[in-house]
This record gives structure tokens, sequence and C-alpha cells, in this order.
């Protein structure tokens, strides 16, 4: 991926397998990280590993006391090396992390649209919602947000035709078989089905996104006083 | 082995600088580099790159001072302050800083040399006007060597 | 009390060399979209090259200096001037206080960078004082500066002195050297921009591979610091592709369904889904960051190898400027 990154594919499709093995090699990397490694990045199918080639060059050459050398051919080999050591059958452990929801109302403006489009009843849908298990397989797009995996079928809904220019910042959504939480608020075509006084970004925290992937997700259902309250007393975090 | 390229740099700073003689050890490697005996020419490397620092030893030929009194004629010379590419204008398409006939003033820059990715303004250091151009444009020119003659 | 906006200009913000180490949770880059540029306005002044610097763009701002200051000018020319005398660029600049700069017609390139001796007094936020304007972070209260903003600066590094204790009667004065930029920003009306093959380059037709190396593409007006959209000919794949959303770099030229290519760059989301064709080679990110709207670009493809070394040369380069930068300061 050009001079200063390598993408690493570990599957061709969203699978909890391949997710192991991307989050296994990440946490190898992070814990014990090679000189010249800045950051890694997962995704459903694969890891991205940003590297700073001078770093790279500079050690190299002083090791091997020789000038013509690629950067990415030593990350190449120390990747390869590093991936054989990967003990992929360990089990991961997940964090799990409950997110509070209300539903509908001026939160969900397109939770009727949901339930009609799933011929559910709209107390269906979030039963169904707040009763599923969500992992995170990867956090993107936007600061905080996640990509979550293992919505029922059963609410499945397209997005909308045209996007929203702003969606608030802590809506819940629909977007085909995914579900997710807007962090910031951004434009966006996902059906809102409520919103969660939690704040995902926190940018003075480390880490500064409330999920990490790997995480599992739940959704409990609040009353529109308690989504209130939890904002006036700033427990949004 | 200290590599070529680290060894310009030090050449390049040396002749840039002062200090006449340095004395390098590195990983079993002893390299002196002394400008009085001008013996520290490296080996010629592959041109894999654009480089137009120059590598030479200062020649002693020059003296070092800014301008040169040439007999009683009041002939002034300019003097290359440094190693480097001579331009005689600002930028490519403009009119040269200074012309055979130009009037001078002592704080004027009449060129630039280039060195180590920096262009220095030459300043004349003398009141007078221009009576011989003594370099092209884009020339290599040495420290101390002779660019202008001012009367 | 150190500098004053008086007018913002287009889009004036705070940047550095970016916000790394954070993008797996989703934290885009920012950060300087001519990364050389902003170095090099660091090294003018004595300050470590991942200094915050102002970024401007296109039509630069009007700012009072309310202290006396080590400033160096780079990147695109916005036509700097100092109380109305023009400012030349890539050299450092001591003003005295109560002078205004302001800057005027784009003359070349997009983008110029304002250094400062010793840098902006701007507090970090993860590691970097870099502006994300749509997170709304970083920078001077995560936003583009607007008028009767104050920016205070750092105690000043010891370069400062140099310069001013020359005599200065008038309201600045310059060192009399200055940097080759043609060497770092070989800036031109139609550049040719070098890619390296995207991760997806397999997925696109013959006849699309081929127009990407050869046609000229004009960078379109809904072109920001996210990234610029291209139009050209339309780059079509050989069959439709279900993309799963992946990591993308500073760089990263995606392909949207309607066959036109978006270049991303230094506050592009951390992931995207489109199929990528291409990857602008590091070496060659300033040149796209000082390409205007309205201007046309032709893509050139290299290997791997040669975007490592021309990477390597631009270093080697930054590094002797560095020390001749130093030595200019002692000598002078």
């Amino acid at each position: 991926m050009g001079d200063s990154a390598i993408m690493i594919t570990f599957g061709n499709e969203i699978k909890y397998d391949t997710h192991k093995k991307i989050k296994a090699f990440m946490d190898s990397l992070e814990n014990d990280p090679f000189v010249g490694l800045i950051e890694c990045v997962p995704a459903f199918i694969n890891l991205t590993i940003f590297y700073d080639p001078l770093v790279v060059y500079n050690l190299y050459k002083k090791r091997n006391k020789t000038e013509s050398m690629s950067p990415y051919k030593v990350v190449s080999s120390i990747i390869k090396k590093r991936l054989q050591q990967i003990d992929s059958n360990q089990e991961l452990i997940h964090r799990t992390v409950s997110i509070p929801v209300c539903y509908g109302g001026e939160f969900g403006p397109d939770l009727e649209y949901v339930a009609r489009h799933n011929n559910l009843t709209t107390d269906e849908v979030i039963y169904i919602h707040s009763n599923g298990e969500y992992l995170a397989y990867m956090i993107g797009f936007a600061p905080g947000f996640p990509f979550l995996g293992g919505l029922s079928e059963k609410i499945a809904t397209p997005r909308r035709p045209s996007p929203r220019t702003a969606i608030p910042a802590g809506s819940v959504g629909i977007a085909g078989a995914q579900t997710g939480v807007y962090p910031i608020s951004t434009p966006g075509g996902w059906q809102l089905i409520g919103a969660t006084p939690m704040k995902l970004f926190l940018p003075n925290d480390n880490p500064p996104s409330l999920l990490q992937a790997g995480d599992i997700v739940t959704f409990s259902p609040i009353s529109q006083d308690e989504y209130n309250e939890t904002v006036l007393k700033g427990e949004g975090q | 082995m200290i590599n070529v390229r680290e060894l310009e740099e030090v050449i390049d700073l040396m002749n840039r600088s002062s200090v006449q003689k340095i004395h390098i050890e590195h990983e079993g490697t002893t390299v002196i580099i002394d400008k009085a005996e001008a013996t520290a020419v490296p080996p010629k490397r592959e041109q894999a790159e654009q480089h137009h620092v120059q590598t030479r030893a200062v020649e002693n030929s020059y003296e070092e001072k800014e301008d040169q009194v040439d007999g009683d004629t009041q002939q002034h010379q300019v003097l290359s302050p440094m190693v480097g590419t001579f331009y005689s204008r600002p930028e490519e398409d403009a009119d040269p800083f200074v012309q055979v006939g130009s009037k001078i003033k002592s704080n004027d820059t009449v060129g630039i040399i280039e060195a180590m990715k920096l262009f220095n303004d030459v300043e004349a250091g003398v009141d007078g006007e221009v009576t011989e151009v003594l370099v092209d444009d884009g020339q290599v020119v040495e420290f101390g060597q002779p660019l202008f003659v001012v009367k | 009390m150190s500098l004053r906006v008086i007018k913002p200009g287009l889009l004036t913000s705070i940047q550095d060399l970016g916000r790394k180490g954070f993008q797996k949770h989703g934290v885009i880059v920012s950060g300087a979209m001519d990364a050389y540029s902003l170095r090099i306005a660091n090294l003018l002044v004595g300050n470590t090259d991942h200094e915050a610097v102002l970024e401007m763009t296109l039509m630069g701002p009007k700012l009072k200096i309310e202290k006396d200051c080590l400033i160096a000018i780079t990147g695109g020319n916005l036509s700097p001037a100092i109380d109305g005398e023009p400012v030349p660029m890539w050299k450092p600049v001591f003003v005295k206080k109560g002078c205004t700069i302001k800057f005027g017609p784009c003359k070349s390139g997009c983008r110029a960078y304002l250094s400062v001796a010793g840098g902006y007094a701007i507090p970090e936020v993860m590691n970097s004082k870099s502006t994300y304007l749509r997170g709304e972070l970083g920078g001077y209260k995560g936003r583009a500066l607007q008028a009767d903003d104050v920016i205070s600066f750092n105690e000043q590094s010891h370069h400062q002195s140099p310069l001013s204790k020359k005599e200065v009667t008038e309201s600045f004065a310059l060192a009399n050297w200055s940097v080759n930029y043609k060497k770092f920003l070989p800036l031109s009306e139609s550049p040719i921009i070098r890619v390296t093959k995207g991760s997806q380059f397999e997925y696109f037709t013959e006849s699309s591979k081929n127009e990407c190396a050869k046609m000229p593409f004009t960078v379109s007006n809904q072109s920001d610091r996210m990234g610029y959209r291209l139009s050209g000919p339309a780059l079509k794949l050989t069959h439709k592709h279900e993309l799963l959303s992946e990591a993308v770099s500073n760089g990263s030229i995606q392909v949207t369904p309607d066959g036109n290519p978006i270049i991303l760059l230094a506050d592009r989301q951390t992931t995207g889904g489109y199929p990528k064709i291409a990857q602008v080679i590091t070496a060659d990110l300033p040149l796209i960051a000082q390409v205007k709207p309205g201007q046309s670009i032709r893509f050139s493809f290299v290997t791997l190898e040669d975007a490592e070394s021309l990477y390597l040369q631009k270093e080697r380069q930054l590094k002797e400027l560095k020390s001749a930068v130093s030595l200019a300061f002692k000598n002078k």
C-alpha cells in the first residue's frame, strides 16, 4: 500500500475467525513493536501496518552497512517472521460494553420505518435490537465509530435513499445488515432508531474511543428521562 | 566503513567553516581531512542523484579576504565566499543582478551561490562599477574564486 | 499576545505533521497538506521540523504581529507583504512588533506556511497540534482562524538573536540566504504525479489502467483537505466487487462507482470502501497539496522501489538543508 504502509489480508469475508487472527497479530505487534512501526489499523479482513521508511532504513543501514535496501522488503520480512510466531488458536478475550439507548421519538425518527419495512412493531424492533450481541470488527469512518457485526436479519433495513446532511452525535442507526452509533455529528444515510447519551469519542482520554476493535457491544433501552438525566449529570463518559 | 555521503557532508561543512583539519575515527576506519594539504579528495561515487554540492577541498591559491586590490588601478575583485554553484540572476527568467557597466554599492547583492540546497546572497563589498564578469550563470565556483572585477 | 488575526483568509488553520497513532480509533491524521514546506518553514526559524505552523489556502490572511519575532514563509506563493512591502519566501525574516503581514493574490501553488521561532502556543490533543476541522478538535479551538483570534508564541529559540541584533530600521530584516525550494517543491501548471499501483489496481479494466496512466485529470471544485475529486476518463472495474471497508492512506486514489477518482489527503477518513487504483508516492504528496481546483494533473506509475528511493532522496536533501541552515545561522 505505497511506500509507508503494508496491508495484510487474513481472509475474504467477514468471519469471526478472520477477526481473531487480525486481532491476535495486531496485539502482538503493539506489545512488541518493531523499530519504525507507527500504527496498526484493523479492518474486517485485513490489517494495515503504517511504518516510517526512514527509521527502518537508517536502522537497517547501521546494522548491515549497506545502502541498497528497501524499507518495504525489510518490514515485509519482519512481518513474515512475526506471522509465523502467532498462535491463532489462542482464544480472544473480549470486553463487553453496554450502551444505553433511548429508542424512538425524536431520537429515532426512522424507528417506525424500520418496523414497517420488516413487518414488526416498534417494540419488537427495540426488543430484537437490544437483545443482540454485536462484535466491533473495526473502528473507522469517524472517530470512535464502530463497525458492528451481528445484527438480526429480522430488522435489517436498507439505507435511506438520500442521506441526512447532519446526524446528531449519539444517534443509533441501521444500514443494511449493520448497526452502529454516530460518535460525532456527520452526514449519513443510516436509518436512525434511537440515541445514546454516552460519548463514544473522548478526545481527552487515552484511548480516545469508548469502543475498540474486538469489543462485544450490547444495547439496553432507557427512557427519555433516564437519557436526559445522564446528559445532565455529565455521565456520558 | 564511513559512507561517502557522510564524508561529503563533513567536507562541505569544513569548506564553509574555518576548521583546517579534522580527524575522524569510525569503526576501525580513520579519515584525516586537512584543508591546508588539500589531500581530501574523496573517491568518486556513482552519480545516483543530482548533487550540486562540491566536494573538492579548497585550493590554496585564493586568499581569504573579501576583496583584492589589484595594483594601483583601484580594481577590486569580488570573491566567492564559498564553494557552490554561481547564479547571476534571482530567478531563471529574471535580469542578472549586475552586468558590465552596472554601478554597485557595497551591500548590493551581485549574485547567488548555491551550496547544500541554500541560496547565499553574494554582496559586492565595495562601491563602484562592474568592469568584468568572470563567471557564467550556473558555473561551479571555488572558495575565494574571483567573480567580478569592480572599478 | 503575539499575533492577531485581522482577516482570516479563505482557510487558515494550525497544522503540524499530524495526529499519528490513533487511526485504529477512527481518529483521522490531519496535519499539513504539504509536509515538506512545513518542515522547511520550521528549519528556517530553528524549530524542530514537526512544530505547528499556520497553513494558509489560496487567499491568505492579514495578520498583526504584536511581538518581535523571527518568521519564515514557505509553500505556494500567496504574495506575502509586510507593511505593504513584498517579503521574500523561503528565508528567515525578522519582523518587528506592530507590523502587518498580508497575503495577496495566489501566484503559484495553493497553500503557504507561516512558521514562527519557538512555535505557536497551542495545546496538544492526542499528541498533535493539528486542527481537525470536521471533528472540531486540536489547533486553535478546533477550527479555522477567524478575525480577532489571538495566538501566542512559545519562548523563542536561540536562532532569534543573530538577525534581531542587526540594525533593524525597517519593519523587517532578511537573512542573506534562502532555500533552493525548487528542489523540494518543483511546481508546474500541469504537474505529473508519481503513483504506485493501488491495492485494487487489478480490479480495473485494461483500458482504465491505461487511461489512468496516460490521460489528464482535472481537479474539481469539490476538493479540500479531505481529498481531491478528479474528473477525466471514467475508470471502470472489470466486474462489480463488493469491497469491505479497510484502511486508507495519505494519497490513496479511490474510484467511486461513477468512475471518478478521489485522492485522499490530510483530513481523509481512516477507512474507506471504494477500490483503490493507485497510491501517490510520499515524495509527491506536497505537489498534490499545491494543486488548485481547475488545474489538470497526470499520473505516472513508478515501482515501489522508485517510490522508496525518491522518498529517501528527499529525506537526505532535507538533512543536508538542515545542516546548511544551522551553519548559516552560526556564520551570521
